[in-house]
């Protein structure tokens, strides 16, 4: 048995539900990726994240970390291998269609937050409104209750230059809820945070992955990994 | 959805404000420089186009007469041609003096018959008669009209007309001058003999086909009495005129327009370069490709269509200012339109290479 069989079958068991019904949010299988023919990044991976389950990709720098994370979002192509979100195939996706399966489904939240630095804070939350085809004002009442949820609220006019880091990398995390995903992606979300801002941050995962979506953290951050269901090693 | 792009783009101009100023600096500039120069080329060629026409490029003057046999039958046989525009006929000279004292200068006044509703010379009014009686400039002072109105009797047959007021003659029938017109209407089933016929073809290029039409239609008696004139030498300098002029605004609209379209896509290839990240991060979130193109090509849109408009409108008004020959206002424009499109066919490379931006590459923090 795998130690991903193994985390399945525990997930499975914490859900009462029988192992074989539970089916993955996400799956690599037999993934590789290389930039050029000397040097591949990532060669013959393969996992399963199933809802609820917040899982650490962990492992010294240069180990692909950040790459994996951008190919299981459907942002770079693997190089062979296929990845599949919620049983389903994304090699043939077009590129439209790989974009909508980003805004619908996915969240990201970037190691620095990657706010656009000349619109306001709520602009920047709502950005996805526009890629998910929804109506802006709902998007904007929805960006303000999370705003609020996360203690930033009264920050909602401002520029991305006017606030903290740890601020930054709230309002990421409401950008990366807004469309309530099915799977959240994060890149190092605490790596620049204080104690205080990493426990809102990771308070947030855990409540997301309570509503049955997977979470997924590349992070070197120890206490981070302690409190994650799994943890992977590349 | 259309409208969500239209607000994105508008949003990402205001942010982008450096890049969204030298955009429309550039359109405007682009429409100044067309208007201020195409333009005013265009204007001063209607001008000159204009000057010329008014000497009577389209007319055909036939001068027969009263032995040669023509008769206002011709404007009845030449009334339904397409191209031409009008035509007139004059019968012989009537010697006519001013009614108000014996003895005084003698004018000649001559019958006008005409076929079609709009006279060639003047207007229509609502005296009995139809159409007023008219004397030119030299004809009121032969006569002694100084007010320009009053009355003139036939010498020959004591017939007294009401002169209403002045005949001004076009260059190509000053030589009647001077001359009393008195509208006639010409009887379809009476032909009367005429001395002159004039006709104006509905364009300078078909002169010379009116010519042969009218030639073949005149259906005198004795053709080699009957004189032709027409200006078709005016009308083939019209022609140069407007072919010389119109090719030379041609290639200068086309040189402004692809300087212009190559600073555009210069302003928004330093646009994508700079906001590499951001295009990279609007992909990671979902946007697709066609989407980041669409938003690209309606921000410069937008910026295009105020630039145009500021660009027109100020070189209007330094038009209006040094008094130079103004474009038609279809000119304007089409040059505002062009312009405008032509910054979002420039911003075409730009936008795609905007949407091929990789996340990977570009939100990595090493």
């Amino acid at each position: 048995m795998t130690t991903d069989e193994i985390a399945r079958a525990a997930m499975g068991a914490k859900r009462g539900t029988a192992t074989g019904a539970v089916r993955p949010v996400l799956e690599g299988r037999d993934v590789s990726f290389r930039y050029d023919a000397a040097t591949p990044v990532i060669s013959q991976w393969s996992a399963r994240f199933l809802p609820g389950e917040i899982v650490a990709l962990t492992g010294p720098s240069g180990r692909g970390k950040s790459t994996l994370l951008y190919l299981l979002g459907l942002m770079v192509r693997p190089t062979s291998g296929q990845i599949l979100v919620d049983g389903h195939p994304t090699a043939d996706l077009t590129d439209a269609e790989r974009a909508q399966v980003r805004a619908t489904r996915l969240g990201f939240v970037f190691q620095d937050a990657a706010l656009d630095p000349a619109r306001s804070i709520l602009d920047n939350v709502v950005e996805t409104s526009l890629y998910r085809g929804v109506d802006r004002r709902d998007s904007l009442r929805h960006a303000r209750a999370l705003l609020a949820r996360f203690g930033v609220e009264r920050r909602a006019e401002s520029r991305p230059g006017q606030i903290s880091g740890g601020q930054a990398q709230r309002i990421a995390l409401c950008r990366a809820l807004m469309n309530e995903p099915r799977l959240v992606l994060a890149d190092e979300p605490t790596g620049n945070l204080d104690r205080a801002s990493a426990a809102i941050v990771i308070d947030a995962f855990r409540e997301r992955a309570r509503t049955g979506a997977a979470v997924i953290i590349a992070t070197h951050d120890l206490a981070l990994v302690a409190q994650c269901d799994r943890q992977i090693e590349l | 959805m259309p409208l969500a792009v239209l607000r994105e783009a508008v949003a990402a101009a205001r942010a982008a404000r450096v890049a969204s100023i030298l955009t429309m600096t550039v359109v405007a500039v682009l429409c100044a420089v067309v208007v201020l120069t195409t333009g005013r080329t265009v204007g001063a060629q209607n001008a000159i186009v204009s000057s010329i026409d008014s000497v009577g490029t389209r007319s055909i003057v036939v001068r027969a007469p009263a032995s040669a046999g023509l008769d206002t039958g011709v404007l009845w046989r030449l009334a339904n041609a397409s191209q031409i525009s009008s035509v007139v006929a004059f019968g012989a000279a009537d010697d006519v003096t001013n009614a108000a004292f014996a003895g005084g200068e003698r004018v000649s006044l001559r019958a006008e018959y005409v076929a079609q509703p709009e006279p060639l010379l003047h207007a229509l009014t609502s005296n009995s008669s139809g159409r007023p009686v008219l004397a030119s400039p030299a004809a009121q002072r032969a006569l002694g009209l100084a007010d320009g109105v009053g009355a003139v009797s036939s010498v020959a047959s004591g017939a007294t007309f009401d002169i209403d007021g002045v005949l001004e003659l076009p260059d190509s029938l000053a030589f009647l001058d001077p001359v009393v017109a008195a509208p006639a209407s010409p009887d379809p089933t009476a032909p009367q003999a005429v001395t002159v016929l004039v006709v104006v073809a509905a364009s300078s290029e078909q002169v010379e086909a009116v010519t042969a039409l009218v030639v073949s239609m005149l259906g005198v008696t004795n053709p080699e009495k009957v004189t032709v004139t027409t200006s078709a030498q005016l009308a083939a300098l019209r022609g140069a005129v407007q072919s010389q002029l119109g090719a030379f605004s041609r290639s200068l609209t086309a040189l402004v327009f692809a300087v212009g379209a190559v600073l555009v896509a210069a302003i928004l290839f330093g646009l994508v370069m700079l906001r590499r990240k951001d295009f990279g991060r609007r992909r990671a979130l979902g946007a697709s490709r066609s989407l980041i193109v669409a938003l690209l090509l309606t921000q410069v849109a937008v910026l295009g269509s105020i630039g145009a408009v500021v660009g027109c409108l100020g070189s209007g008004a330094v038009l209006l200012a040094l008094g130079d020959p103004l474009p038609t206002l279809s000119f304007v424009a089409a040059a505002a339109v062009l312009a405008m499109l032509t910054a979002v066919a420039a911003s075409g490379v730009p936008a795609i290479v905007a949407s091929t931006r990789d996340p990977l590459r570009e939100l990595r923090v090493a």
